[in-house]
């Protein structure tokens, strides 16, 4: 319990593919061949944020993945920000932008670049290693974690899911 | 389980307050789940404009927990609110005869 496998992880992210376009959000499920892990959801947002010298309010696009970790055998948040311009966010950046309380000490254990286990390029991603722990506290096992991956992580990095997500009943 | 000060002046109990000036709080349950220390009073009430982080900022600091231990919320077993989402919201989506029920874990959350 905590941990899913890939075939969990696939029937659940389908669901929440349902509930969401019920909900009209714009999640998508993406897929480069049928072997794992690489199926995964994806789903972009623009968001303001206060930067730069003179605190003028800046425009970011942020695409967000959940991908299978092999290795944790959890789902696991892969981000990638743009500037308005195009211009990609540095690690340093992307810690001011969605972190700025946190100790740079402890991002290293929270938020770094990592390996896209898909496809294979660098993508900002938050550390999976308390996840399965986390998703075991949910006493009875959580219908779907996949959704209750993404509620309890995804406000770290600005991704907020509807409350209206935890209605469905099909899961209980 | 005694009531510390400031949770007496943040919460209060739904039988003892006068009810005129409860009208416009939400009645929550808290519900432990998993390692996490049970609170033995269940049922609050809250003011409706406060948020998911305050109370799990406030459930934290009642059973004093260690500052590298998250309180984690949820509600139906699967969804777990945004920390900004306000109480007033959560419950017009998930309360359920007059209250609002949210079951609590805790946990490291990185590292």
């Amino acid at each position: 319990m905590g941990d899913l496998s890939w075939k969990d992880f696939l029937s659940q992210a389908k669901q929440f593919l349902e509930i969401s376009q019920k909900l009209d959000d714009n999640w998508v499920l993406e897929q480069k061949d049928s072997s794992e892990p690489n199926i995964y959801l994806k789903c972009s947002q623009k968001i303001k944020c206060q930067s730069g010298k003179n605190n003028a309010v800046e425009l970011f696009s942020v695409e967000y993945h959940v991908v299978y970790s092999v290795s944790y055998q959890v789902p696991m948040l892969f981000f990638q920000a743009h500037r308005s311009d195009g211009s990609l966010l540095d690690v340093e950046a992307t810690w001011k932008l969605f972190m700025p309380e946190s100790k740079a000490s402890d991002l290293h254990q929270i938020l770094t670049q990592m390996d896209h286990p898909v496809l294979f390029r660098p993508f900002m991603a938050l550390h999976p290693c308390r996840t399965a722990d986390v998703l075991k506290q949910f006493g009875k096992p959580s219908g779907n974690q996949v959704l209750s991956f993404i509620s309890l992580y995804g406000p770290h990095v600005q991704l907020h899911l509807q409350n209206a997500y935890g209605l469905s009943q099909e899961y209980t | 389980m005694a009531e510390t000060p400031e949770s007496q002046a943040a919460l209060s109990t739904s039988s003892s307050t006068p009810a005129d000036k409860d009208g416009s709080k939400i009645c929550i349950l808290l519900n432990a789940t998993g390692n996490v220390p049970i609170i033995k009073k269940r049922t609050w009430t809250v003011d409706p404009n406060k948020t998911v982080s305050w109370i799990q900022k406030f459930i934290h600091k009642f059973l004093k927990l260690d500052a590298s231990e998250q309180i984690f919320l949820y509600v139906n077993q699967t969804f777990a609110p945004a920390p900004d989402q306000i109480i007033k919201n959560l419950y017009e989506c998930h309360g359920t005869n007059g209250k609002l029920v949210l079951y609590y874990c805790k946990n490291q959350a990185w590292g």
